[in-house]
C-alpha cells in the first residue's frame, strides 16, 4: 500500500434544507480513508448517512442536499472545489460507482452495449469500443457477450443487470469503486455470485473498494476494515476481525447481536431496543445514548471519535475510558432464552 | 374446533397458473405448480425460496386473495373456497401481514380505523377497546390509534399491521416477507414479538421469506420452494442438521453470516446461473440445469417429493449425495457445529 490513500475523506459535512449551517445534517464530520487494494465497509441502518456519504464523494448529492464542509481527496486531489467539468472527467475514470437497484441504474430505452459505449465516449475512448465492451461483459461472467451487448435491460434477469452495472462501474478502470448496497435487490444465490465477482475484479486490478451496506454478512465476507455509522456519524472504525470479535461501541455490539444466525430456532434474540433517532431534531450528548444500556452521566457530553488501540477508533466514553462492556456479543446470546 | 390430530391448514396439490403474453404469444406462467403441505395448530411453517419461486402466490392463495387453478386449501377440514357463510367462517380464521407496512395501510385513515377493519367487517360496531388492547399487545401505545401511518416509523407501522391481523383472533397468520423492509435491529424486535405472540395466543404462522436465517429462527418446520414446487420439507432441526436437496444446501451456503473467519473460508457459490423462467421450466427436475449433481436421469424424469426419514421429504433423485457437495469444506464443519447447538 502506498502512502497516499486512494480516497481520503476528512470532516465531511452534508446537509439537507435550510440555509448555510442549518438544515438536517445527514453526514456530520465523517472521516475515513481507503488504500490501494483495500476494501472498506461502511455499515449502518437506514438514515445513518451511509448512502449520502457515498453520494457526497462524487458530488452527486441530490438537491436540496449540499456539501457544507470537509475534504474529499481522490488520489491526493480535493474534489470539492473542482469545477463541474473537472469532476465529470474523474467520475468513472478515477472512481466508478455501482448502485443498489440495477433496474433504475440502467436506461430502459438503450441497449446495454450503447450505454457501455456512452461511458467510453464520455472519456474519449471511442476506438475499439465494441471490443472493450464485449471484453468487460465477458469479464463479469456474461455468457455470449456479443449478443448481450445488443439486448435491453428488461430482457435480463436482476443478477445479469447487476453484472452490467458492475461492468459499467469498472469499464474505465477506476482506482476506486464505490458500491452502494450492490446486492440488496438480489436473491441470495445470485448475491453470492455478484460479491465474489466484485472481489475478484477489484483485487485483479488492485482497485480500492468502498462497500456500503446494512448487511453484516456482506461486511464479514468482503471487507478488510469497517466503519460503523449511526445518526450521521462514524461511531466506530476497526479492522474487520476486530469489529466482529471485539467491538468497542455499544451500537456495533447491539447490531451484531441482532443478526439472526439461524442456530437457535424458536428462541428470542437479543435486540437493540428503540429505533434510530429523528435526524431533524438537535442532538444533546452522545447520539446513541437513548438506546444504550451502558449510558451514564458522561454521555450527556458528545464524545469524539478517538483511537482506543492501534487502528481501532470508537466514539464512546465507556470504550475510551478502557472499561469493559461485559461478555462478547456471541457468548451473551447464549444466556438469553 | 379442529379434532385431535387434524392439521389446522392443509394444502392439497395446489396450482396457480397465470395466462400471460410472452413476446406476443399466449403463454402459461406456472407460479405454483402442485404444492402440498400441512400445518398443525400452534406451529410455524417457514416457506423459503428466491424470487419467482411462487412463495407469495402460495401465501395469497392460503388467505383467499387468489383462487387456485387446481387443488384444495382446507382450514380445519373445511375448503376455504366454499361459497357463502360457511366459506367466510373458514377464511375468517386466516389473516395476513404484508411486506411493505406503509403500502398496506390506508394513508388517509387513522391507525385505529385500519386496525379495527377486520372486526368491523364482521359486524362488530364499537371496537375501540379491542383496538387499544391489541395495540398494547404488539407493543404500541394505545394513543397511536388516532395517528396516521406516516406519523409512525417503519417498525411501528409493521407492529400496527400485525395488530390488524391479530384483532379478529385468527388461528393462522400468514406473514409474507413481513420483516424484509425493516432495518436489522427492528427485524430482531419483530421476530421476538412474533415468537412472544405465538406463545401467548397459540396461533399458527406461515412465515414466508427469502431470508433463511430468519426462517430458521421462527419456524418449527421448513419448506423450500423452487420454481413453483416444493423441493424439500422438513423439521427446522433436521434442516439445520443437514438439508438434503442440493438447492437447500446451496441456499444455506449462500447465506452470509456475521463471522469474517467463516465467511472468508467457506465456499459460497455452489450454483451457477440464474433461476430459469417459470414460463418455460426445465424438463425433468426443474433444478437440474443449476445442480452440481445432475445426471441424465434428472433431465428426463421429475423426482417425486418422497419421504426419506421421519418428517423429512425431499424431491431429488440423489438425496444421499447432497452432503458430499461441501464435504471437506468449511461449510461441512459448520453444519455439524450448528447441529450441536440445535440439540
Amino acid at each position: 500500500m502506498s502512502d497516499v490513500p486512494v480516497l481520503k475523506v476528512e470532516e465531511l459535512i452534508t446537509r439537507f434544507g435550510g440555509g448555510p449551517g442549518q438544515g438536517v445534517t445527514a453526514v456530520d464530520h465523517v472521516s475515513f480513508s481507503v488504500g490501494r487494494g483495500e476494501t472498506l465497509g461502511i455499515v449502518g441502518e437506514s438514515g445513518s448517512g451511509k448512502s449520502v456519504t457515498a453520494m457526497s464523494i462524487l458530488r452527486l448529492v441530490p438537491r436540496p442536499g449540499r456539501i457544507d464542509g470537509g475534504r474529499v481527496e481522490l488520489n491526493g486531489v480535493d474534489l470539492l472545489p473542482l469545477s463541474e467539468d473537472e469532476i465529470r472527467k474523474r467520475r468513472g475514470t478515477e472512481c466508478g460507482m455501482v448502485f443498489q437497484n440495477p433496474m433504475t441504474a440502467l436506461n430502459p430505452v438503450f441497449s446495454i452495449g450503447w450505454q457501455m459505449g456512452e461511458a467510453l465516449r464520455a472519456h474519449g475512448r471511442e476506438r475499439n469500443s465494441s471490443q472493450i465492451i464485449e471484453g468487460s461483459l465477458a469479464g463479469v461472467g456474461m455468457p455470449d457477450p456479443q449478443r448481450q451487448a445488443n439486448s435491453f435491460p428488461h430482457q435480463m434477469s436482476g443478477g445479469m443487470r447487476q453484472r452490467v452495472v458492475i461492468a459499467l462501474g469498472l469499464i474505465n478502470e477506476p482506482q476506486l469503486l464505490i458500491a452502494d448496497e450492490p446486492t440488496t435487490a438480489l436473491d441470495v444465490t445470485i448475491q453470492a455470485q455478484v460479491l465474489d465477482l466484485m472481489k475478484k475484479l477489484t483485487s485483479e486490478k488492485g482497485a480500492a473498494l468502498l462497500m456500503i451496506t446494512h448487511n453484516m454478512g456482506v461486511i464479514a465476507r468482503m471487507c478488510d476494515r469497517v466503519a460503523v455509522m449511526y445518526a450521521g456519524e462514524v461511531v466506530e472504525e476497526a479492522p474487520v476481525d476486530e469489529i466482529f470479535s471485539n467491538a468497542r461501541h455499544p451500537y456495533t455490539r447491539g447490531l451484531l447481536r441482532s443478526v439472526p444466525d439461524g442456530a437457535r430456532p424458536l428462541q428470542k434474540m437479543p435486540t437493540l431496543p428503540g429505533e434510530p433517532p429523528d435526524m431533524s431534531r438537535p442532538f444533546d450528548g452522545c447520539r446513541f445514548r437513548a438506546r444504550c444500556e451502558f449510558a451514564d452521566h458522561r454521555c450527556s457530553a458528545h464524545p469524539d471519535l478517538l483511537e482506543i488501540r492501534p487502528g481501532h477508533r470508537s466514539r464512546c466514553w465507556v470504550a475510551q475510558a478502557g472499561e469493559e462492556f461485559g461478555p462478547q456479543p456471541d457468548s451473551e446470546a447464549d444466556n438469553v432464552v | 374446533m379442529s379434532s385431535e390430530g387434524q392439521p389446522l391448514l392443509e394444502v392439497h396439490d395446489v396450482k396457480k397458473h397465470f395466462d400471460v403474453k410472452s413476446h406476443g404469444a399466449k403463454a402459461v406462467l406456472r407460479a405454483v405448480d402442485g404444492v402440498s403441505l400441512s400445518l398443525n395448530s400452534g406451529e410455524t411453517l417457514g416457506v423459503v425460496g428466491e424470487s419467482g419461486c411462487g412463495k407469495s402466490t402460495l401465501a395469497r392463495m392460503i388467505v383467499g386473495l387468489e383462487k387456485p387453478t387446481d387443488g384444495k386449501i382446507l382450514m380445519e377440514g373445511g375448503d376455504i373456497s366454499t361459497p357463502g357463510r360457511a366459506g367466510r367462517a373458514y377464511r375468517a380464521n386466516v389473516q395476513m401481514v404484508f411486506q411493505n407496512p406503509s403500502g398496506s395501510m390506508n394513508p388517509r385513515r387513522s391507525i385505529g380505523a385500519s386496525v379495527a377493519e377486520p372486526l368491523q367487517a364482521r359486524g362488530v360496531r364499537n371496537c375501540r377497546e379491542e383496538v387499544a388492547k391489541v395495540l398494547a399487545r404488539v407493543g404500541l401505545n394505545p394513543d397511536f390509534a388516532s395517528r396516521r401511518p406516516h406519523q409512525l416509523s417503519g417498525g411501528q407501522q409493521q407492529r400496527a399491521s400485525i395488530a390488524r391481523a391479530l384483532i379478529s383472533d385468527p388461528r393462522l397468520v400468514v406473514h409474507d416477507e413481513a420483516i424484509a423492509s425493516l432495518d436489522i435491529s427492528l427485524q430482531a424486535q419483530i421476530l421476538n414479538l412474533l415468537l412472544d405472540l405465538q406463545q401467548e395466543l397459540g396461533m399458527s404462522y406461515v412465515f414466508i421469506s427469502h431470508d433463511l436465517a430468519a426462517v430458521q429462527i421462527i419456524s418449527h418446520r421448513i419448506v423450500v420452494m423452487y420454481l413453483g414446487e416444493v423441493v424439500e420439507a422438513t423439521s427446522a432441526g433436521e434442516f439445520a442438521r443437514q438439508p438434503l436437496h442440493p438447492y437447500s444446501l446451496s441456499l444455506r451456503a449462500a447465506t452470509l453470516f456475521p463471522d469474517p473467519e467463516r465467511e472468508r473460508n467457506k465456499p459460497h457459490v455452489l450454483l451457477k446461473g440464474d433461476v430459469p423462467s417459470p414460463l418455460a421450466p426445465p424438463s425433468g427436475c426443474r433444478f437440474h440445469p443449476r445442480c452440481p449433481l445432475a445426471t441424465d436421469l434428472c433431465k428426463a424424469e421429475k423426482p417425486r417429493l418422497s419421504k426419506i426419514a421421519e418428517e423429512h421429504h425431499v424431491a431429488c433423485h440423489y438425496p444421499e449425495k447432497t452432503p458430499t457437495i461441501t464435504e471437506g469444506g468449511a461449510g461441512a464443519s459448520r453444519s455439524t457445529e450448528t447441529a450441536r447447538e440445535v440439540i
